[in-house]
């Protein structure tokens, strides 16, 4: 009779604690997963060498081999690094500033209440503009160089980091904001110890998710108006029919967005590493 | 020093309102072991939590030194019923909380949490995380949270009651020695009358929901007591069935 409460209070945290050691199997689960994984990736590209391009034209859909060696002469002669770096230029900064202001207002709207609810929704009437069509309005305002990248970019990865951000805000335990302010703690004291830790889980996860508009962002900011660019890049493949420039730029760009988004993988483990693996 | 006059605490659901304390008048001295016990569900934690500032009273006034106080007091420090352990800080950063807030130098928050992890018996479980650790070892964890800064006043809701009788038994000592020591005011909620009866000064019983005062027990055995050898002697069982009949018609109450 005297202790109910504590002991089902404990008994619901734990499926949260780690497993227990168990005897490994032979081949453990990871190794198993990455076999697949390889065999998949290698299936695919035979798949497509060997029957989807002859059966239907190179001409359309190109081929891994005529891709890999397009993407080796841009590598060996760097015609394409120009291209390349400025792409990245805007990607970076945009997503720098659009996360950076993402965090700054989700923390702003999520912990004073009357600011979120006088801002809400205006912010889901933004963030449903389909920013692409203010591409034209953008390069309007600030020509056709950089700025107006940066722009489009910041502006798609704002909303996905700021929702998020005042999601994780507004999620926060309110019995752990107490432990603090029963210690005596000031408002900047409880952003720091508690708002942003907990809040963290959702930053990171924005953070990935932003990553791909990021580079969606520059690209159509290139297509829109650009000299420069891999988006200009491929749009100009596409004007001349060239299919295998088409896609040799595409996988440049998606293996930036994968090593980026592993690079924030790998930094978010590191910092919630108090979470339980394998989740 | 810690003076509850005619306090009501009501809370409005979406359906009803639930009175869960009713016009409590209560005077808690300075340096005194208090213990709340009453059946579940009756209004102690409330209680609590408004002496704490996490509540408002409805009626009545709550004054500390005499003092009328609105909003958070840092010399009231609170180990509440439920879990409140930060899952992204260590065993040990969660007891030293407290310490980092006041910016003390790094040695002497790490000795003092040394300290005061070996009195709860956490010493070897400093690095693990709240989910590595079990449900007693979180509690223990979070009453050296508290302790730790020895507030002038110390709030404690159950916390001993998800341990082992011997353990329970050991943590009652270190509690007893420590409060010889440091003499905070104590109000301690409990179920358990013989661990009220060895650790308090008064003893309050409290009615059913809504929480009334129904009586106020007066403790005096000698002290230092130890809560080994008292625990089972013959002046606490007595007391324990005093105070048991006066609960025993209102936990028929609950139950029905
Ligand atoms: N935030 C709340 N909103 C509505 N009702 C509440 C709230 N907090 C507590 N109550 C109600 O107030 C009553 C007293 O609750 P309280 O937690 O103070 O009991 P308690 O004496 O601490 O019980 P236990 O010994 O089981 O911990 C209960 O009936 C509960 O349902
Ligand atoms: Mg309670």
């Amino acid at each position: 009779m005297n202790n109910g409460n504590a002991a089902s209070e404990s008994a619901v945290f734990d499926s949260e604690r780690s497993k227990p050691v168990r005897e490994r199997p032979l081949l453990s689960p990871a190794v198993v997963v990455n076999l697949l994984r390889v065999g998949f990736f290698v299936a695919s590209i035979l798949l497509w060498q060997y029957v989807l391009s002859p059966a239907l034209d190179p001409f359309y859909i190109s081929s891994p081999s005529r891709i890999a060696v397009r993407l080796y002469e841009w590598a060996t002669d760097g015609v394409l690094l120009p291209d390349f770096i400025y792409t990245m230029e805007s990607t970076f900064i945009g997503y720098a500033f659009g996360c950076g202001a993402g965090v700054a207002c989700g923390f702003l709207v999520g912990r004073i209440k009357l600011l979120g609810d006088v801002l809400d929704p205006f912010f889901d009437a933004l963030n449903s503009l389909p920013r692409v069509a203010l591409g034209p309005l953008f390069t309007l305002w600030l020509g056709i160089d950089l700025a107006p990248k940066v722009l489009m970019v910041a502006s798609l990865v704002f909303f996905v980091v700021m929702s998020n951000t005042r999601a994780g805000v507004r999620d926060v335990n309110p019995d752990y904001v107490n432990v603090l302010r029963i210690m005596g703690a000031d408002e900047k004291t409880i952003l720091w110890k508690v708002v942003l830790p907990s809040a963290a889980v959702w930053i990171y996860a924005s953070l990935q998710v932003a990553l791909p508009w990021a580079l969606i962002g520059a690209v159509i900011g290139e297509m829109i108006a650009s000299d420069r660019g891999m988006g200009y890049q491929i749009l100009h493949a596409g004007g001349v029919l060239d299919s295998t420039g088409i896609f040799a730029g595409l996988v440049i760009l998606m293996i930036v967005g994968l090593a980026l988004t592993h690079l924030i993988r790998l930094l978010e483990q590191y910092s919630q590493r108090w979470r339980p693996q394998g989740r | 020093m810690l003076n509850f006059n005619d306090v009501s605490v009501e809370f409005e659901t979406t359906q009803s309102k639930i009175v869960a304390v009713d016009h409590v008048t209560l005077d808690i001295q300075k340096q005194n072991f208090v213990c709340f016990v009453g059946p579940s569900g009756c209004g102690k934690t409330t209680l609590l939590n408004a002496a704490a500032g996490l509540v408002m009273p409805s009626t009545g006034t709550i004054r500390y030194d005499g003092q009328l106080r609105k909003g958070f007091n840092k010399d009231i420090g609170y180990v509440t019923q439920t879990e409140t352990l930060f899952p992204w800080r260590t065993a040990a950063e969660n007891v030293g909380l407290a310490l980092e807030l006041q910016n003390l130098p790094r040695s002497e928050i790490n000795e003092r949490v040394d300290r005061y992890m070996s009195l709860v018996g956490l010493r070897n479980f400093q690095d693990h995380y709240p989910r590595q650790l079990s449900g007693g070892m979180r509690r223990r964890a979070a009453l050296a949270r508290t302790w730790i800064y020895e507030p002038e006043t110390v709030l404690m809701d159950e916390p001993f009651g998800a341990l082992d009788e011997q353990l329970k038994l050991s943590m009652q000592k270190q509690l007893l020695d420590l409060w010889e020591r440091n003499r905070s005011t104590i109000v301690f909620v409990t179920h358990d009358l013989a661990e009220a009866v060895t650790l308090a000064d008064q003893v309050v019983v409290f009615t059913s929901r809504p929480a009334r005062i129904k009586a106020v027990k007066t403790i005096d055995l000698p002290r230092p007591r130890d809560p080994y050898r008292i625990h089972f002697s013959k002046e606490v069982q007595s007391i324990c069935a005093e105070l048991w009949e006066l609960l025993e018609d209102e936990l028929r109450e609950t139950v029905q």
